[in-house]
């Protein structure tokens, strides 16, 4: 067996703590990979429970965040909580570096392997456990993907809330280590609202519950304290889920503009009126031309912007707030409006929106997709200074974003087969970061920071900030032997360069609607 | 007694707290002193003169605030802009009889007050977003963002939520608020019994209707309240719908507007035990378990209950001054839940703990956390749990 950092893995770029490892630790390593491998296959002993041949560890170097790869020592994929108890108690005991990883969906590199460590895939925790109406949840392995939920209360009239556009791949347990979001999170919450309880394994294999059906439990809020950890503070390995009653009546509206200034009027006036549609979605220009041409949801072309507002609930509350929804896109200065009065026509709407990062792929080789949350009311500010910085930049912007909550999602084109492009596009997606805090927002809304910003943690918190995160972490795992070098910059300052140049080709999840 | 009128002011008396190894009570008008175990601290530090709103901007549905800053002000000032906080904290003061209005924001935050709207909005850690707060490691530390949406580090104000002041004293909270429903209509209906409440309970809270408070008082004449919130044009629509949707004999009827918003003010403040010293359990269970498991209390405990949350919130008043904490106790671990001694004489708050107890593993666990956030226990020391 060799041992060798992946091909293509530039493990240069990032710090010690993350994937390099030093030479002496990789040697010592190959002596004691079959150790390793003997030791996880006494604990797993079911067929192709633990991968460590060089041939199939490839899929396992990178999530969705495609720049960055790593080849794990080995890869386990046990069944049970006791089995993930005995992996961590037994890699805690080793000093073996652990990653937890769900579907890879990740997209700030989250699930990104440690050379000198393994991965602990809960792929074969796949099972909804209970369905429980009477108390309105579900009790699920991680494993168990987003949509699945959803899908197995449909006929019943619930479902689950947090839909991120990745939802037929991703999973619960992914969901939860990077508190996900959606379109339908500005009425309903993201993950962390939506979850009652769980059951996880800290890093030294030690067995916990947190929160439950019944809900608020006493002592610290350490469920709320885990849901968004990026898998840095234990291994969840059975979540219990809120479940919501399906609206009675659904209405969806769009609205062009002349400008993105009058949409995020209008976005104001609608949010200050007291109306919290369930969506509330805007794109620009650039990006609906390429949602036009991609899939013809008949967007109107000459709109500089364009809002969808969708309103779910009682039939009658739906049908007032669309009319007072409707009066407010008007005062606004809207172009055109147009409301959908089949399920077909919403669905027509919703395909727009849902294509825009496909379509975006579409016009350009490679694109960034940056993911920041401003305060709303500095949303025209936001977009004029990032398009003077793209010009600066000399790259282009598209731009979509949950203009209900003020979290952006700002395309940034380049063409990776021109030297200095990518750097420029990364350049350019910091500077959009940066922006985000300066402006009193933050480095993510809802994808994480991962390896991805780490480097820019620094900027929106001091060092006194970071230390009680620190503080928290070293709680939970003082080794430091959960997902090591992701979130929080160390004491060598990460030279990370963390984005995603996606290509047609190296698309990662091409089939998913991108948001 | 500091009494800080700046963040520095407290970074001050933490730090000095801290180089003299003396604990401090915090406290902001001190209503909630008799919750939990009593304070220890031999110096008290007093927030109530932090005060006052830093930046409310209503169209961002967001407000900062000082964490003394009453809660009663900070009210008033939203409604006048139409809005409030969607979690809808209670009044604790009469029911742990102190004064009623009296309560800050940072004392609502600290020890995690919410109210009826849990099923539909959630409750207060589902609303703070950002905090500061000096730790008891001695540093004045900002956490969270002011943005609704964020994934950047732990979520460490939902830490800090409800820790009852043993890990940070907060000087500074940004909250999410949210409109004022125009009206209300509440369905009551009359005479059921825990069974049957529970079930029009699940059924209500289970319609498309959006019931946004679910309660049912056993006495003095036993009712199941639902509430339904927003435009006019909407509610008295939805209660038809809803009292179609529900299948029952029992008699009902409806309050409307200020009738049904007392009602609500009064179940969310447990009115209907104040006044009384008797030791009161608040216990958090699976909706489907409650009655159950008030019935199994009731065998071996008199005692008086009202359910809120569609029945996930049981509040239990014993008749006599023993809180009969095993059987309490042990009949919500059975179901899966938790029994909090929310209000008894400080002897028996000393005695019993009134926070219930954690499972070693996760004891540790919260321990851990306590040392890493407060390692010299100047901070609250036992205020939650004995020696932590
Ligand atoms: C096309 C596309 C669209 C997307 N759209 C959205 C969107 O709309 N909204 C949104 O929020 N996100 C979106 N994402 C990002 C991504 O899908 C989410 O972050 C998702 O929650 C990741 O889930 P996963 O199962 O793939 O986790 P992974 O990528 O495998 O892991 C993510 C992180 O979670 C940790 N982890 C995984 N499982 C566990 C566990 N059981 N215990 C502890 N830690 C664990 C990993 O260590 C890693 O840090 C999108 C991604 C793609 C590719």
């Amino acid at each position: 067996m060799v041992l060798k950092a992946a091909p293509g893995a530039r493990l240069f770029l990032f710090d010690d703590n993350c994937i390099t490892a030093p030479k002496s630790v990789l040697l010592r390593m190959a002596e004691s990979l079959d150790h390793i491998i003997a030791g996880l296959a006494q604990i797993c002993p079911e067929p192709g429970a633990v991968i460590w041949k060089e041939e199939a560890l490839g899929v396992w170097e990178s999530d969705a965040f495609v720049l960055a790869r790593a080849r794990p020592l080995a890869v386990a994929l046990p069944r049970t909580t006791v089995q993930v108890s005995q992996i961590l108690a037994w890699s805690h005991a080793n000093k073996i570096p652990v990653v937890p990883r769900g579907a890879g969906t990740g997209l700030s590199g989250g699930a990104l392997p440690v050379t000198d460590g393994i991965v602990l895939s809960l792929a074969r925790f796949n099972r909804i456990l209970e369905i429980d109406l009477d108390n309105r949840c579900a009790v699920v392995q991680p494993g168990v993907t987003n949509l699945s939920i959803s899908k197995a209360v449909d006929q019943l009239g619930f479902y689950y809330a947090p839909d991120p556009s990745s939802q037929i791949a991703c999973t619960i347990g992914g969901n939860v280590a990077e508190n996900a979001g959606g379109i339908h999170c500005l009425k309903y919450g993201v993950t962390t609202n939506n979850v009652l309880g769980l059951e996880m394994v800290l890093p030294d294999g030690e067995i916990i519950r947190l929160g439950g059906k019944a809900g608020d439990s006493d002592g610290y809020d350490l469920l709320g304290a885990v849901i968004g950890s990026e898998g840095l503070l234990g291994v969840v390995t059975e979540a219990t889920v809120r479940l919501l009653r399906k609206p009675q009546a659904v209405r969806t509206l769009m609205a062009g503009f002349a400008s993105t200034h009058k949409a995020g009027n209008a976005v104001a006036a609608i949010i200050a009126n007291g109306i919290i549609p369930a969506a509330l979605e805007m794109m620009d220009n650039p990006t609906i031309l390429a949602v036009e041409a991609y899939c013809q949801p008949g967007y109107p072309l000459d709109a500089q912007a364009l809002l969808i507002v969708e309103l779910d609930g009682p039939a009658a509350e739906v049908d007032a707030e669309l009319a007072a929804v409707r009066s407010h896109v008007d005062a606004a200065g809207a172009t055109s409006t147009t409301i959908a009065h089949s399920e077909e026509e919403r669905r027509l709407i919703w395909l727009g929106r849902r294509s825009a990062f496909p379509a975006v792929g579409r016009i350009s080789r490679d694109y960034l997709c940056v993911d920041g949350t401003i305060p709303r009311f500095r949303l025209p500010e936001v977009l004029d200074r990032t398009a003077e910085l793209a010009a600066e930049f000399g790259l282009r912007v598209a731009n979509v974003f949950h203009a209900g909550d003020g979290n952006l999602h700002p395309l940034i084109l380049f063409d990776s087969g021109i030297p200095g492009d990518s750097a420029k596009a990364e350049g350019l997606g910091h500077a959009i970061l940066k922006l985000c805090v300066d402006v009193g927002g933050v480095l993510s809304g809802e994808h994480g920071i991962g390896i991805e910003k780490k480097a820019l943690m620094t900027h929106m918190f001091s060092d006194d900030d970071l230390r009680h995160h620190h503080a928290l972490k070293c709680a939970f795992d003082p080794q430091a032997m959960l997902n090591p070098g992701k979130v929080y910059p160390t004491l060598t300052r990460c030279a990370d360069a963390g984005w995603m140049p996606v290509d047609g080709t190296g698309l990662a999840f091409p089939h998913l609607p991108r948001f | 007694m500091w009494t800080p009128d700046s963040e520095n002011q407290v970074f001050d008396a933490v730090q000095t707290a801290k180089a003299q190894k003396t604990a401090l009570t915090i406290v902001g008008h001190g209503t909630k002193k008799n919750y939990g175990r009593p304070s220890s601290g031999a110096q008290t530090l007093d927030l109530s003169g932090l005060s006052g709103i830093v930046d409310y901007q209503p169209a961002e549905l967001m407000v900062t605030v000082k964490a003394g800053t009453p809660l009663a002000a900070l009210n008033l000032e939203l409604m006048s802009r139409g809005q409030h906080l969607v979690f809808e904290p209670a009044d604790w003061g009469p029911v742990l009889g102190e004064e009623a209005g009296g309560a800050t924001i940072g004392g609502i935050i600290a020890a995690a007050v919410s109210g009826p709207r849990r099923m539909k909005a959630g409750v207060a850690r589902d609303h703070v977003l950002a905090v500061r707060s000096v730790s008891g490691l001695g540093i004045a530390f900002s956490c969270g963002g002011k943005v609704v949406k964020n994934v950047t580090g732990f979520d460490l104000p939902k830490l800090l939520t409800g820790s009852m002041g043993t890990l940070a004293a907060m000087t500074q909270l940004t909250l999410r608020v949210g409109p004022v429903p125009e009206t209300e209509i509440t369905v009551v209906y009359q005479g059921l019994d825990s069974q049957a409440a529970t079930a029009i309970l699940r059924d209500g809270i289970s319609s498309p209707m959006e019931v946004s408070g679910a309660a049912y008082a056993p006495f003095p004449t036993a009712a199941v309240y639902l509430r339904l919130e927003g435009p006019v044009a909407s509610v008295s629509d939805r209660a038809q719908a809803l009292i179609r949707e529900i299948t029952t004999d029992a008699a009902q009827s409806m309050l409307e507007g200020e009738q049904s918003r007392e009602l609500w003010r009064s179940i969310r403040d447990v009115r209907c035990f104040v006044g009384s010293n008797r030791p009161l359990w608040r216990l958090a269970v699976p909706p489907s378990r409650a009655a159950m498991m008030v019935s199994t209390i009731a065998q071996n405990l008199s005692c008086r209950t009202l359910y809120d949350r569609a029945g996930a919130l049981v509040w239990l008043e014993c008749d006599g001054d023993d809180p009969g904490e095993s059987w309490v106790r042990t009949a919500a671990s059975n179901v899966q839940g938790s029994a909090t001694l929310f209000r008894a004489a400080p002897d028996l708050r000393t005695a019993i703990a009134p926070f219930h107890p954690e499972p070693p593993a996760l004891g540790k666990l919260s321990e851990t956390v306590k040392m890493a956030f407060d390692p010299l226990g100047i901070l609250e020391p036992s205020r939650m749990v004995r020696g932590r």
